[in-house]
């Protein structure tokens, strides 16, 4: 299993309460940010903690603190995530609607695991969050174009259509799929046997 | 919608990586760390203060 242990086990507890929230009647939080670049790349970039977006922040955090999780204290601590301290990982909660409201309940996904079911961000809404991410700084996102570039490459299965409207969304139209497709070809051309 | 278990994922990755003849683990590139927020930098040096603490390596690798 190329999945780290940590990653999966970590995530196999988060999972179990967002279960306790679907049970309750809570909608799943969903999974976004670097620790989707790790799911859909069988962990060959690793991520310290995992981002979740929900309407029902107080709950979640609540039955995390009841897998074992931890919320720091004190005067001027920063932290405002979990993290759990055998695991050495973290989790990040955020309060509103998934990329504030763009992509609709349908573009979601669900990766089943032993401990239940995952609602994540599409490979396409995070490609086009690294494409954003690029965008907004491309002297210091670098790597992070090269991770929307793997992800392409690597995804089975690809709405295209649907990846342009993201990405032109994210980047302030500054970017469309022909692009991402164009420095993934460059990509291929450069790393070819022989080149 | 799409539904998929976590072990068909991981096969059509490894399926893909095949086709594409990719080879190893270092072909994605780890986060600079430079956009990360306040919060974000603090967790992950809560991690690190913590895997020291414990003489354990940290199980991510991150520039911290």
């Amino acid at each position: 299993m190329p999945y780290r242990r940590e990653f999966l086990e970590c995530l196999n507890l988060i999972i179990a309460a967002t279960e306790e929230m679907a049970a309750l009647g809570y909608a799943r939080p969903v999974l976004v940010g670097g620790a989707v670049v790790e799911l859909y790349t069988a962990s060959r970039i690793t991520s310290g903690d995992f981002d979740f977006v929900t309407e029902d922040q107080r709950v979640f955090e609540e039955l995390l603190l009841a897998k074992g999780f931890i919320r720091p204290s004190g005067i001027g601590v920063l932290q405002r995530g979990l993290h759990h301290p055998e695991l050495l990982m973290g989790v990040e909660v955020v309060s509103g609607p998934v990329f504030d409201g763009a992509v609709p309940p349908d573009k979601l996904d669900v990766v089943l695991f032993d401990a239940g079911r995952l609602a994540v961000i599409s490979i396409e809404d995070i490609i086009a969050d690294r494409m954003g991410q690029y965008a907004s700084h491309e002297a210091s996102n670098a790597e992070i174009l090269d991770q929307a570039i793997q992800l392409f490459r690597l995804a089975s299965e690809i709405d295209e259509d649907y990846l342009d409207q993201r990405i032109r969304a994210e980047t302030l139209n500054t970017y469309g799929s022909a692009f991402l497709k164009a420095e993934a070809a460059n990509y291929e051309s450069h790393s070819s046997p022989g080149s | 919608m799409r539904v998929i278990a976590l072990r068909d994922l991981e096969q059509r990755i490894e399926a893909r990586k095949a086709e594409l003849g990719i080879v190893g683990d270092d072909y994605v590139a780890v986060n600079s760390g430079a956009g990360r927020t306040a919060s974000k930098k603090a967790l992950l040096l809560t991690l690190r203060r913590l895997a020291e603490e414990q003489g354990r390596d940290l199980p991510f690798r991150a520039n911290i």
